[in-house]
């Protein structure tokens, strides 16, 4: 069963030899901790100290997470991180940002904090964005649904297989990875099918003997 | 269901671990609730203020409670301590975490974090907010009757039960399976087994 962690994420990075500590760092540094794919967000939060003695060695975040390393066949989804640069400013940062990614991006997690006390930007804030890349395969929100035709392979009864995701009006939106929770019944290519995103694993479900 | 308030103030120098127990005491109290948010920081040296939103009702198959770690000679312990805490009880599941360490110098090394977790996983979403499950029958429900379902999880896993009203035309036989939705308008689960 998989279980609930805490990660603790600080700003330092060693590149060729060389370690500094920085905003980016710290965005480069929760990036490569997600991008290791087993690993759900759940929440996370900033902790920052105004020491001139720590500078930004102070600036850490924590993130909750469930590591689902030991569950098989789990869509995780693709998770993004990104920021600000310090001195940017933050709405302009934002609202660009989220102009140039439109529907391909569900944020998860967003929290500010203020530059540190010996920036020249006293005023300064920076933005810490995770958002879930939703052209993967657990796009969907947790808990929406969807209408969905079997791709040309079947689903076995508790297996995957890819089903084209419809829109309202039977356009084809995307075709995803869909698990059966059917362990008796598999679905055969073609059929139609109500596929969810199931709102503690976020992994889309359906099962194979319940029509819409 | 409107949301609710809950908030607490520790004693001056009160232990961060010591008042996440008794946090937890309070919110036991309210019965079955839902968390919606949570915040908790230090209002001046010592005292923390800590401030539960929640909805009451909601799926059974958890209770809400918080737990502190605040210790000191290593920048990790209590990191390290709350992992220790969810490896030993795996069947909890964090909410939010919070860090309410220093802001000064006074002690370089200690890190105070608080979680809220549920000792069950279906108190994560909180009531109102959109579900579905796949369901199986606790026992056979009649067409327009209401009883029992374990909700079932992506992964296969039986997380919780619900009261669910079968709204089909046929019975939902015991162990079977049917589609589960809460309606944000009754707030209230059905489903409708059968349909095939």
């Amino acid at each position: 069963m998989s279980s609930t962690q805490v990660a603790q994420i600080d700003a330092e990075r060693t590149t060729a030899g060389v370690t500094t500590q920085s905003w980016d760092n710290l965005l480069l540094n929760v990036q490569d901790f997600l991008n290791v794919g087993d690993r759900v967000v759940i929440d996370a939060w900033f902790e920052q100290r105004a020491s001139t003695r720590q500078g930004l060695n102070s600036m850490i975040l924590y993130i909750l997470y469930r590591d689902v390393s030991d569950e098989t066949d789990t869509n995780v989804p693709a998770y993004v991180v990104t920021g600000n640069t310090d001195g940017q400013d933050a709405p302009t940062w934002f609202a660009a940002t989220t102009d140039a990614l439109g529907a391909d991006a569900r944020g998860i997690i967003l929290l500010s904090a203020d530059t540190i006390p010996q920036s020249n930007d006293q005023n300064g804030k920076l933005y810490l964005w995770i958002y879930v890349d939703t052209s993967g395969p657990a796009a969907a929100a947790p808990g929406e649904a969807y209408l969905g035709t079997v791709g040309v392979a079947p689903l076995p009864p508790g297996g995957s297989g890819d089903v084209d995701l419809q829109a309202s009006d039977g356009t084809v939106i995307g075709t995803k990875t869909v698990y059966n929770l059917d362990t008796a019944n598999a679905a055969a290519a073609g059929e139609l099918l109500y596929v969810w995103s199931d709102p503690i694993t976020e992994r889309l479900v359906t099962l194979a003997r319940c029509c819409p | 269901m409107s949301d609710r308030v809950l908030t607490l103030i520790s004693n001056l120098g009160e232990n961060l671990e010591v008042f996440a127990a008794r946090l937890s005491t309070q919110i036991t109290a309210l019965g079955e609730v839902s968390a919606v948010d949570f915040t908790i920081r230090m209002e001046t040296q010592g005292v923390y203020r800590a401030v539960l939103v929640y909805r009451p009702g909601g799926t059974t198959g958890g209770t809400l409670a918080v737990a502190g770690f605040q210790r000191g000679g290593d920048p990790t312990a209590s990191t390290d301590a709350m992992n220790a805490f969810f490896t030993a009880n795996p069947d909890y599941q964090g909410i939010f975490v919070r860090s309410v360490s220093p802001q000064d110098d006074r002690d370089l090394l200690e890190r105070q974090l608080v979680v809220l977790y549920s000792d069950g996983p279906m108190a994560i979403l909180p009531t109102g907010e959109p579900q579905v499950y796949a369901a199986l029958a606790s026992a056979d429900i009649a067409a327009g009757a209401t009883g029992n379902a374990s909700i079932v999880d992506g992964n296969g896993n039986a997380v919780g039960t619900i009261s669910v009203q079968n709204r089909g035309t046929n019975i939902w036989s015991l162990n079977t399976f049917a589609i589960a939705y809460y309606d944000l308008g009754s707030e209230a689960w059905f489903a409708y087994p059968g349909c095939c």
